[in-house]
């Protein structure tokens, strides 16, 4: 007993210590100059209202929370109570409260009412709330859309009408037990007096025990009011700065309600810290600081949520600031923030890291060695800003730009047909080189009606076909924000409702997109599930009737998105641009804009937006300023004041280079892939010997055209091209004349089905013409629901077996009509035929032709008399059989597009190496899709892969030609940008001397160098 | 506050004094089952029961009990309550490191009762140390009811007694007994279970069966004797609430169902429990026998009907009908009710989905098949008959006269239908809270609802007339007139 007594003296002696300690600290801090109370006045109007005082003081520039400190004092203790840093009633009347904070005293006066009348619980203002801050009504319990153990509640209480059914009626009435309130279930379950697989969720000292446990016991009434909450304030707003010995914050959340009441739901809010190291919350809303750095308070009652940023800083022992070179805005904002939280900043990195991180970030390419001898060389002051302006013109940029805002808009042949993905991404490399306002650019994306060829941004549409798609994608790619949770209930994490959502799809529901056009309808909506209420598109004007505007509805929403002072629009834009220089957003990820996930920096993300407004949304005037910011230009090497940082942008962050700038830069290397700067060189050498080959087939056009005749006469039977004309009405006129009004059938495959557009009332007529080198006879089949033939000019007699023809038909030396007229019934709606030919003998068979014709033969087996139009037609015919043309063609396209390089297409070939590296399927519209972190399979690819000692291997051979010095040289500008130091130099030399095969040395010291940590990530 | 804190530590150091002198109070001959197990079931075994083990320390068993936690500390020293670690922590003098956490401390006479257990030797009076301390409490002794209702309690079962003039209701611990036709309180029964969720008069007419208990941790069935208002005989004593409870048609066997997903079968006269299923996933809802004693049908919170064989419980067939996923009658919906008919012997079964289903056992296994046949099966109706009832928000009481059924609706509204035509005869009028039970009369003249807002409704089977309306709710004064319903529509 002795020794326990002694023991607990040295605790309390320790006890007292801390304190003083403390109040030490407090009493050096400088007086404040005034301080202000939150509330200014008090009323309390209800028995069990009560009012969160929140005391601030103002200290010259800097304002801190003082309410943990502060002592208050009511005038008459009759009227109201103190109780931690609340006013709560007592008796009805009026009076004042002294607040005492920082030797400063203020007096608010305080008025009660209502005391002595009843106040019951109100269930959706504060059961509901009390489900989801004790998280009740989480996703992953209860909330969850099939609940947990049989019990379901509305995630996060956006439903009232569901939860009300739950806790009282559903499960057999089991939840409430008005009768002993604390019996029931909804007590003895969270307080764990009985199993609860979800643990103990309610105290007995938690406001929510009393809510839940007055409402059961006044009834459990389910009201539900025609009021609403219409906002919530929270004091003291959206940001706060803590800084020892302020390192708390009590916020203070009034509700505002649609009747023009107002209550103090401090108690019953639910408070969340985005970063738990920072900072802290208690259930009371009473934020308590931890460590340096910034997070997020998100504040939520009901569906209202806002969020609190908080910054905290910390003296740093030994940090002194050290002026750095600003060289625009961006640098001042960055150092601002930076000193504020004591983070040194980096020095300027060297040229040669320069010049290859920003070739690699605006061309997606290395600079090549020449560049780098040449560049390292320039002794001139302006050189970098020289070269970021250089290298913004070039095609290289436009095209390594285009391709991520492909990956973004789902540009590829699994989404898109062939040509509409080249169309939609030759337009956007289109938009990148010409540097197309990107307000202009969204809009044509967005607005984009009819097909690729005529409107290009119609492939945005063309790939996500559904209204749900194009509303997430929408809000992803240009209003930065995940919307997809609000497509069944109110978002989790954020403002947006589910009448947003299907608000946003409301815009896109008179789109429609199919082979390949997109259309406006006259019809369709978009449907709030929960009420079948008509959602007002996003953007129209609040008071417009729904039906008072005929116009594409897309026009209102682009309007509204790129109208300037839109909140998101710039936003997110300059931060993707900055994410892709920097490799990491203000906002991060790029993509989910909310409260609760704030910028890193505010007022960089603000001006940059503000600049990219005022420059008219010009991407490559950011580009450049970003890139020619110390920020941007900083070295990746650390001090020991920002090794810890990574967010706020002090150093460069070190970046693996993507799939495609890693498999050009390994191409580039090796040899493999020759210098993008060779290619108007080449291009001029194809060109040449194409005119070569022209000319060389010209002489031999005539001679061709005549051997193609004779031997098409010659054949036995061959069949021509399809032809259609319709749907037609059943009584309309066949098209007369030979060819007008009738459209070739180009793509059509002997044989297979063919789905005809199914409406009732209408004809199709095909047409073909058939030759036979002497009178014979062929028959076909063909699958129709009412079918008539004629065989030059005269009806064919049918023969029909359920719905499938057989028909024989006589044919006539030389060139023969037949014209086919189907009726469709709804349920055969496909064309389908095919021709039996005659037997020939083998003889004939040797020389024969494909008997199914292409069009320009049939024109060429038609008549003498060719029109100038159709000698075309057989020119290029002629042209295109021709092998060597074609491979020269191909090649010539191939290098214009410039296919051998990854990071020079939109849609980049997927491949096994790159697929390895990160490259995304573009399945979504998620920047995530690009994996970034390194992978072990990377680095097997790499260290064993065939395709990297491959290309080393045939790489040896180019370098070896150099002599050794050289070599070493050229292989370090190449691959990084710099010369080898002294000791690389004789290490390299020593090796190549040392090997008995002189390409294995080669090829093992390429490979070597592409293996190094500097080649594979961007510095 | 360094002087506030020794005053504190004044205080606890006389509370624990204060405690000792109490375990001295108490006698030496305290039992493990009587005393303590009730104090570790209500205090403890939330955070250290079978599921939530807290500390790797469990008391649902008392192997559990008696076992070390994570601490490696001997939880009970027998002899010695001060080096037990089960008595330092319910006597700790430190709020955080105190049990239960978070919570009130145990009373001073509980704390006694734990002491003196321990200072005893710790004896175990049980039977099994390794079945849940639960099972061997046995049959609760239920309080009193409360003498005048503080508000309407839901009436979850009713049934007329014979001679129809009476009918009685499940109350709150008690049956309450009204008259008919005024509608006044006759009598109570009281120390019955807190919630009664199933009610029959046995064919005698001598006892009640009832079933109910406290949701969430105890389930009882048991005969009253109605004469005496005694419990005549538990039945057993259930983890769960249980929801219904029923007899044979020769009134020879009872079976019982409830949340604990089981069912078992009783012989009426001895008690003795001749089978028990558990083969649901979810709670039973309702249980009945077939007309002609072969099979016992259990209605379920997963979607399925289970037949068993009367005799050995075996499972004679499943009947899907409510969780069907093409067709027609599509439809994946929770039971809640089940009743068998008379002449035919077929089953009625309704839930939260559109119809009111009506199959043969027999028929339900044959249409179930084998799984070679699982295409067809799927595609094909069935011999079911089905009953459209018109009702929004599903069926939870289901009673069956003659050739009529009568189905009691969560929409607060009861509706009639022929079981041969199965169309609507009428709607009764006076819309109430959701409904959860329902009598006919003997004479099939009448027929009673209760609802959720604890209002019980009659109505003439004849004319559709309701003939009173009232609040089983003892202390209230009953205002209303018959046809009327004051209740705000709240649901």
């Amino acid at each position: 007993m002795r020794q326990y007594c002694v023991g607990l003296n040295t605790l309390i002696f320790m006890f007292c210590a801390i304190s003083c300690v403390k109040v030490a600290v407090a009493s050096s801090m400088k007086v404040p100059d005034r301080i202000v109370v939150s509330p200014k006045e008090i009323h309390l109007d209800s028995r069990r209202a009560y009012r969160q005082i929140v005391v601030t003081g103002y200290f010259k520039s800097e304002v801190y929370d003082l309410t943990p400190s502060a002592k208050f004092q009511p005038d008459n203790k009759s009227i109201i109570r103190i109780d931690g840093s609340r006013a709560v009633p007592v008796g009805n009347g009026n009076t004042t409260i002294k607040v005492i904070a920082g030797g400063k005293t203020l007096v608010i006066p305080a008025v009660i009412s209502n005391i002595d009348k009843p106040d019951p619980i109100r269930f959706t203002f504060e059961t509901i709330p009390i489900l989801t801050k004790q998280g009740c009504a989480t996703g992953s319990c209860h909330g969850s859309p099939h609940g947990k153990g049989g019990f379901s509640l509305s995630l996060f209480g956006y439903d009232p009408q569901i939860d009300r059914i739950s806790l009282t009626r559903d499960g057999l009435s089991r939840r409430v037990n008005v009768m002993e309130p604390l019996d029931s279930l909804m007590m003895k379950k969270p307080l764990l007096e009985i199993p609860h697989v979800g643990g103990k969720r309610l105290r007995k000292t938690d406001t929510g025990y009393r809510i839940i446990r007055n409402w059961i016991d006044e009834g459990a009434n389910i009201d539900i009011p025609s009021v609403e909450c219409t906002a919530i304030t929270i004091t003291p707003g959206t940001s706060r700065l803590l800084r020892a010995p302020f390192m708390r914050q009590q916020l203070s959340v009034l509700a505002s309600y649609s009747d023009g009441s107002k209550r103090d739901v401090t108690a019953i809010s639910t408070y969340e810290s985005s970063n738990q190291t920072v900072a802290a919350v208690d259930t009371d809303g009473l934020i308590t600081g931890r460590s340096r750095g910034q997070t997020a308070i998100s504040v939520r009652y009901l569906d209202k949520l806002q969020s609190v940023n908080i910054t905290l800083v910390e003296d740093i022992p030994g940090f002194v600031w050290k002026k750095t070179h600003e060289n625009n805005f961006i640098d001042k904002l960055v150092d601002d923030k930076l000193k504020q939280l004591q983070y040194l900043p980096s020095p300027t990195c060297s040229d040669q890291v320069f010049l290859r991180r920003l070739s690699l970030d605006l061309t997606g390419m290395l600079p090549g060695g020449e560049t780098a001898r040449t560049f390292l060389a320039d002794r001139s002051s302006d050189k970098r800003e020289r070269l970021i302006e250089s290298l913004l013109k070039t095609e290289e940029y436009a095209r390594f730009w285009a391709l991520k805002k492909a990956d973004l808009m789902r540009v590829s042949p699994a989404k898109l047909k062939q040509k509409e993905a080249e169309d939609f991404s030759r337009w956007i490399v289109d938009a990148m080189r010409t540097n197309m306002p990107y307000d202009q650019f969204a809009r044509a994306i967005l607005t984009a009606s009819g097909n690729v060829e005529q409107s290009p941004g119609a492939g945005y549409f063309l790939a996500i076909p559904t209204t749900e798609e194009r509303t997430e994608l929408t809000a992803q790619v240009f209003l930065g924000s995940r919307l997809e949770c609000a497509k069944c209930h109110n978002h989790p994490f954020e403002n947006w409702t589910m009448r947003d959502y299907y608000s946003l799809g409301a815009v896109f529901a008179r789109t429609t997109a199919a082979n390949g056009t997109v259309r406006l309808a006259s019809t369709g909506e978009s449907l709030l599930p929960t009420t079948k209420e008509i959602m007002s598109p996003w953007g129209f004007p609040k008071k417009a009737a729904l039906n008072s505007f005929h116009e594409d509805r897309r026009t209102l929403f682009a309007d509204w998105l790129t109208k300037k002072g839109n909140p998101l629009f710039a936003r997110v834009e300059v931060n993707r641009i900055w994410s892709e220089l920097m490799g990491r957003g203000i906002v991060e990820p790029v993509d989910d804009f909310r409260s609760s996930n704030p910028a890193s920096n505010k007022a960089l993300l603000d001006a940059l937006a503000a600049e990219f407004e005022k420059s008219g949304y010009d991407r490559k005037h950011m580009i450049e300023l970003i890139c020619r910011s110390q920020t941007y230009q900083r070295s990746t090497q650390t001090n020991r004041f920002n090794e810890s940082e990574d967010s706020l942008f002090s150093h460069a962050r070190i970046r693996e280079l993507t799939a495609e700038q890693m498999k050009d830069a390994i191409g580039y290397t090796t040899r493999a892939l020759s210098s993008i700067k060779t290619i108007s060189e080449r291009r001029m050498e194809l060109v040449k010997q194409l005119d070569e080959e022209m000319q060389k087939h010209e002489l031999t056009f005539n001679a061709w055209v005549m051997d193609k005749r004779k031997e098409l006469e010659s054949l036995p039977v061959w069949l021509g091209i399809w032809s259609s004309a319709g749907p037609l009405k059943p009584n309309s006129q066949l098209p007369s004349g030979s060819t007008s009004g009738w459209n070739k059938w180009t793509d059509i495959l002997e044989g297979s089905f063919y789905e005809l557009k199914n409406e009732p009332d209408q004809v199709y007529y095909f047409r073909r013409n058939i030759h036979s080198l002497s009178s014979s006879e062929i028959s076909f089949n063909m699958k129709a629901g009412n079918l008539e033939v004629w065989l030059n000019g005269k009806p064919v007699q049918l023969a029909q077996k359920e719905d499938e023809y057989h028909v024989t038909l006589k044919l006539a030396s030389g060139n023969n009509d037949l014209i086919l007229k189907a009726a469709y019934k709804a349920a055969n709606s496909a064309f389908h035929v095919g021709f039996d030919l005659p037997k020939t003998n083998k003889k004939q068979d040797e020389k024969s032709i494909s008997p199914y014709l292409s069009y320009s033969l049939e024109i060429l087996a038609g008549s003498d008399a060719l029109s100038e139009d159709q000698k075309k037609l057989i020119h290029n015919y002629f042209i295109e059989t021709d092998a060597a043309h074609n491979i020269l063609q191909e090649k010539l396209d191939s290098l214009d597009n410039r296919m051998e390089y990854a990071t020079q297409r939109p849609y980049p070939e997927a491949t096994a190496f790159t697929v390895t590296f990160g490259q995304p399927l573009r399945e979504t519209a998620c920047t995530c899709e690009r994996r970034k972190s390194p992978t072990l399979l990377q680095a097997l690819e790499l260290l064993n892969g065939e395709t990297a000692y491959k290309m080393a291997q045939s790489g040896a051979d180019t370098y070896m030609k150099l002599d050794d010095r050289n070599l070493v040289n050229t292989l370090y500008l190449s691959a990084l940008s710099r010369y080898p130091s002294e000791k690389e130099t004789k290490t390299a030399a020593a090796f190549l001397a040392k090997g008995p095969d002189k390409k294995n040395a080669v090829t093992d010291l390429i490979w070597t160098v592409m293996n190094t940590q500097e080649f594979l990530f961007q510095h | 506050m360094c002087r506030l804190f020794n005053i504190k530590l004044i205080g606890s150091i006389f509370l624990s004094l204060t405690a000792f002198a109490g375990a001295h109070s108490a006698t030496a001959e305290t039992s493990f089952l009587r005393d303590v197990a009730p104090i570790l079931l209500k205090r403890c075994s939330g955070c250290h029961g079978e599921r939530v083990h807290l500390g790797g320390y469990r008391v649902d068993t008392f192997r559990g009990l008696s076992t070390k936690g994570a601490s490696g500390l001997n939880s009970i020293v027998p002899g010695k309550p001060a080096d037990s670690r089960l008595f330092q922590l319910i006597t700790a003098k430190v709020e955080a490191a105190r049990m239960p956490q978070s919570d009130d401390p145990l009373s001073a006479e509980q704390i006694a009762l734990i002491r003196a257990w321990i200072a005893g030797g710790a004896k175990f009076d049980g039977s099994s140390a390794t079945v849940p301390i639960k099972s061997l409490v046995g049959a609760r002794q239920h309080p009193a009811a409360p003498a005048v209702y503080r508000t309407a309690s839901p009436v979850m079962a009713l049934a007329f007694l014979p001679g129809d003039r009476e009918i009685a209701a499940g109350g709150y611990n008690e049956i309450t007994i009204w008259d008919t036709f005024s509608g006044k309180l006759i009598r109570r029964i009281e120390h019955l279970p807190q919630r009664i969720q199933s009610l029959t008069v046995s064919r005698d007419g001598k006892s009640f069966l009832i079933a109910g208990g406290t949701p969430g941790e105890y389930g009882e069935a048991a005969l009253v004797d109605i004469a005496s208002g005694r419990r005549s005989k538990v039945l057993d004593t259930f983890n769960d609430i249980v929801f219904s409870a029923v007899f044979s048609s020769d009134g020879k066997r009872i079976a019982v169902g409830g949340a604990d997903m089981s069912v078992r079968v009783y012989d009426a006269d001895s008690g003795r429990r001749v089978w028990m299923s558990s083969i649901h996933s979810d709670w039973v809802t309702a249980v009945g026998f077939s007309p002609d004693g072969k099979f016992v049908a259990s209605s379920s919170k997963d979607m399925t009907v289970k037949i068993y064989d009367a005799a050995d419980g075996s499972l004679y067939t499943t009947y899907n009908g409510h969780n069907r996923q093409i067709g027609k009658y599509m439809e994946q919906s929770p039971v809640y009710s089940l009743v068998f008919e008379n002449g035919s012997a077929a089953a009625c079964s309704a839930g939260r989905g559109n119809w009111i289903q009506l199959w043969s056992p027999v028929e339900a296994k044959a249409d179930s098949g084998d799984a070679g046949d699982m295409e067809e099966r799927f595609a094909k109706q069935g011999h079911t008959r089905y009953i459209e009832h018109g009702f929004k928000k599903g069926v939870f009481a289901l009673a069956v006269k003659g050739d009529r059924i009568y189905a009691a609706s969560a929409d607060g509204i009861l509706k009639e239908f022929d079981l041969n035509s199965q169309k609507l005869i009428r709607t009764f009028p006076g819309q109430s809270d959701w409904l959860f039970s329902l009598s006919t009369d003997a004479s099939g003249d009448r027929i009673a609802a209760g609802s959720y807002s604890g209002e019980i409704n009659i109505w003439n089977t004849k004319y559709g007339s309701q003939i009173n309306s009232f609040y089983a709710q003892p202390g209230r004064a009953q205002r209303k007139a018959p046809g009327t319903s004051t209740l705000t529509r709240q649901n």
